[in-house]
């Protein structure tokens, strides 16, 4: 069953535009897996939206897929217009583990990407000042990643996307590994980045309330094969409360759809116990 | 029946490991030199006495000074300049016969134009160190007034290596000249590689002879097997110097496994002959020059009649009838 | 004013060992029980290895300033002269296998066309290629570089490689993702990425440098550590032979410091096995 998206609003093609899209990994000697089957999303530009499910379900898949790391099996992905082939700097990662270039100090790493797009060099200074100030990096500017918590990773990763000013942000579960102190900080700051410049977000999260807390719609996707179940919209007024009702039932929805995946994840590893 | 075959058996094994373990065993230090055949030969008569000659080959006599230390040797071949070293070093050895004379050639590159000594002045001559040859060379640079060095500064620079190195450096023109033993200076020239300089015997060292050393501990506590072993030498250099077809062949085929030609072994034989003696006086003569040019560099020069024996030489030549 | 971290019992444990071994072959060699060729006294060495480092001539004004002269002894000469090889023949080693080892890491093709090449000679000791050596450069210092450079080329060229291999995805793909083209990748990503694994080979490498140049010595060349214990032998001086191995020793010991304060230098954002 495809849920499909109608952009809003806007005639015409959405601005991330998902066809069709299919992704299977290995061939029929190795046993083939179908991560992703028939995908149709249509995400709308300066939309957040985060892709919610259990492991297995193909979101990191389909973040790398419209990323450009990898070629779909079937189907297309474009973004205002063009056709997905490669990765670049309009569609900026960032990763779970942070990939913080280590021998670069924080300055480096958020100057590496503005150096290979040739910017003058009083250009960087003054986008790099702005952005370490923008995150609070300011004093650890010269420091190294080893020395660096991992909410201040996370930050200079942030940082090291913004500096492109790429309409499009790719997040893949960016603020798991953070205690939760650390991630409604991380949280928030997003939310203020995101409705400062309006970037299009992908946010790829397996916690049920951290989608309703951060996205306009969640995309709710289904086991192998990875599908979309259901897409929820949430309308509520940000800053949202998660101890309000209106925010419950939208986790109490979501819930059921992700656990009804998630059960069926869990039969999926007894069968492979099973079998060993 | 069976049970007395099995007795005789039995004995004749206890006989043979009897007369097997009267047999004494005697290792023997030599070097690959066409001019030390004789004494490699010495193994193929030595059950005649009794005896069994263990042969060990080194590259060089200084080579032997080691294993003579550590105890894996008991007699050995040796330029008199090395065992004299060796002595001064602290081996416990005793010069005991002298088996060959002559065996030393000055070759240089025929492309130089090198037409007598005094032309080495800024050459590079290859030797080998603790060589009769090495003591030759710089006698005779001596006696043309040239200064030396394995440094550069001086007139001709010396580069030690190895015998087996030498024609080799001297074909790929990486020394000038070199003061090679026999067979090799003979090769060199056959082969068209250098031309001979000279052979270095007008020096008051004369023909160098080469030396029989044996341990200490041989010659005082194995009296018996030394006697035997002088003779099993007296015999085989009297072999060789009587029958020289069966030197060529022994040396050609066995110590040189086919290397040599016909040719070079009598070329280097006209440059070497086989002896049973040494003096005193020689070992002394080259005592001192070695002082004089700082070969050895020895703190404490050995006295040669301390050290030279040639009681069981004279010994073994009177029981085979040698002049 | 740093505080000393020596703890005077840190410093007797250090100590004590090489004491009691000193103290054992003083009593072997006064007692006589050994033949002084075979295990000259400690006394004999240090007095040995004294006059090996002493100065050759007196001192004279004219002839060269006071430090010059200081430095004019005979194990000063080897020492500079055995130093400057190995550093040669590293440096050549390392050159040869830096970029071939970053191309065979960085192309499966190119790694399948040399592997069996490299698979065959690498188990060869330098030591083996001594006769050819000198059949090749002659004598002096070219066959010596030449083995010196073969010693330090393996370790170098097998770490590179697998530096290469090492160097953690995500790093490739926050690059490709940050714009990077393929010279930017290769120059500021997977070189400094490989970098931990391509200094332990060049430590690696200059240690088997300076152990082959110490046997390169004892063949081609006249001067050197390796040609002065060598000579040693031949003149029947076994204190100086243990003065030597002594100086060799030191010196090996000072080049692998120093050689291990490069690394840390270099590797300061590294810790440990993490890089992330």
């Amino acid at each position: 069953m495809n849920a499909t998206s109608v952009p809003r609003g806007n005639a015409g093609r959405p601005y991330i535009d998902i066809r069709n899209l299919s992704q299977v990994f290995g061939d029929r000697s190795r046993g083939a897996v179908t991560a992703l089957r028939d995908i149709n999303l249509g995400i709308r530009q300066g939309e957040f939206v985060c892709l919610l499910g259990p492991s297995g379900c193909g979101k990191s898949t389909l973040l790398n897929a419209i990323a450009g790391f990898t070629s779909p099996t079937a189907g297309s992905i474009s973004v205002d217009g063009r056709p997905v082939s490669a990765p670049g700097p309009d569609r900026g990662m960032v990763f779970q583990e942070y990939a913080l270039f280590p021998w670069m100090t924080v300055e480096k790493n958020i100057t590496f990407g503005l150096q290979i797009q040739k910017m003058p060099r009083e250009k960087i200074r003054a986008t790099v000042d702005g952005l370490l100030d923008k995150l609070q990096l300011t004093d650890f500017r010269d420091r190294y990643p080893k020395d660096l918590s991992g909410g201040m990773r996370q930050r200079v990763a942030i940082a090291r996307v913004l500096a492109l000013d790429s309409p499009i942000l790719l997040m893949d579960e960016p603020f798991g590994a953070l205690d939760a102190l650390t991630r409604r900080t991380l949280q928030d700051e997003l939310l203020r980045i995101w409705e400062e410049l309006r970037k299009t977000i992908v946010f790829v999260t397996h916690s049920i309330e951290e989608s309703v807390y951060l996205a306009d719609r969640v995309v709710a996707m289904t086991y192998r094969p990875g599908t979309i179940k259901r897409e929820v919209q949430v309308t509520l007024a940000r800053e949202r409360d998660p101890s309000s009702t209106e925010f419950n039932r939208y986790t109490r929805e979501l819930a059921q759809l992700v656990m009804e995946e998630q059960y069926r994840h869990n039969q999926d590893e007894i069968r492979v116990l099973a079998a060993e | 029946m069976i049970l007395q075959r099995l007795l005789l058996s039995a004995c004749f094994a206890v006989f043979a490991v009897a007369v097997h373990a009267e047999t004494d065993v005697v290792r023997l230090g030599n070097l690959k030199f066409a001019h030390y055949g004789a004494v490699s030969y010495m193994k193929e008569i030595a059950p005649k006495y009794n005896l069994k000659i263990e042969e060990r080959i080194f590259a060089k006599g200084l080579d032997i000074m080691p294993a003579i230390i550590a105890g894996d040797i008991d007699v050995s071949a040796s330029a008199v300049d090395a065992a004299i070293a060796g002595r001064a070093g602290g081996t416990p050895i005793y010069v005991v016969a002298g088996f060959s004379k002559g065996g030393a050639r000055i070759v240089a590159r025929p492309d130089l134009n090198i037409k007598s000594i005094a032309d080495l002045k800024g050459k590079r001559v290859g030797v080998a160190r603790g060589g009769a040859q090495e003591l030759l060379l710089l006698a005779e640079l001596a006696k043309h007034k040239l200064t030396w060095s394995d440094q550069p500064g001086k007139d001709v620079l010396i580069v030690y290596m190895a015998f087996a190195d030498l024609n080799q450096a001297l074909q790929q023109k990486q020394i000038d000249a070199m003061s090679q033993s026999e067979p090799q200076s003979s090769q060199a020239i056959n082969k068209g590689w250098g031309v001979e300089l000279m052979k270095p015997y007008d020096t008051d060292m004369g023909e160098p002879i080469r030396a029989l050393v044996m341990t200490e501990k041989m010659y005082n506590e194995r009296r018996d097997v030394a006697e035997r072993f002088l003779r099993v030498f007296v015999e085989a250099t009297r072999t060789f110097i009587e029958n020289t077809v069966l030197a060529e062949k022994y040396v050609r085929e066995s110590l040189f496994k086919g290397q040599i030609t016909p040719q070079d072994y009598q070329d280097a034989m006209s440059n070497a002959s086989f002896t049973y003696d040494i003096t005193v006086q020689h070992v002394q003569v080259t005592t001192d020059d070695m002082m004089k040019y700082g070969v050895g560099r020895m703190a404490h020069p050995p006295v040669a009649k301390d050290w030279v024996k040639l009681d069981l030489l004279a010994k073994a030549k009177k029981d085979l009838r040698i002049q | 004013m740093r505080v000393s971290r020596l703890k005077p019992l840190r410093v007797l444990q250090g100590v004590l060992v090489p004491f009691a071994i000193l103290a054992v072959w003083q009593w072997v060699s006064a007692s006589g029980l050994v033949n002084p060729q075979i295990l000259p006294s400690p006394a004999a060495v240090l007095t040995r290895w004294l006059a090996y480092l002493a100065p050759l001539e007196p001192y004279d004004p004219a002839k060269s300033g006071y430090f010059t002269w200081l430095l004019s002894g005979e194990l000063f000469h080897d020492a500079s002269a055995s130093l400057s090889r190995v550093i040669l023949g590293f440096l050549a080693g390392a050159a040869l296998a830096l970029p071939l080892g970053l191309l065979m890491g960085a192309s499966d093709a190119i790694y399948k066309l040399f592997n069996p090449l490299i698979q065959v000679l690498r188990p060869i000791p330098p030591i083996a290629f001594i006769p050819l050596a000198i059949l090749w450069f002659g004598l002096g210092n070219p066959p010596a570089i030449f083995l010196i450079t073969l010693g330090a080329f393996f370790p170098v060229l097998m770490n590179t490689i697998a530096g290469v291999r090492h160097v953690d995805a995500i790093y490739i793909r926050a690059a490709q993702s940050l714009g990077a083209g393929r010279t930017t990748l290769f120059l500021r990503v997977m070189l400094p990425a490989a970098a931990p694994y391509i200094l332990t080979g060049a430590r690696i490498g200059m240690g088997t440098a300076f152990i082959v140049v110490i046997v390169a010595e004892m063949i081609a060349v006249n001067n050197g550590l390796g040609y002065r214990i060598l000579e040693a032998r031949e003149f029947f001086w076994s204190d100086k032979i243990i003065a030597g191995m002594i100086t060799i020793g030191l010196l090996g010991l000072a080049i692998d410091s120093g050689m291990s304060r490069l690394n840390s230098f270099l590797l300061k954002w590294h810790r440990g096995m993490e890089q992330r």
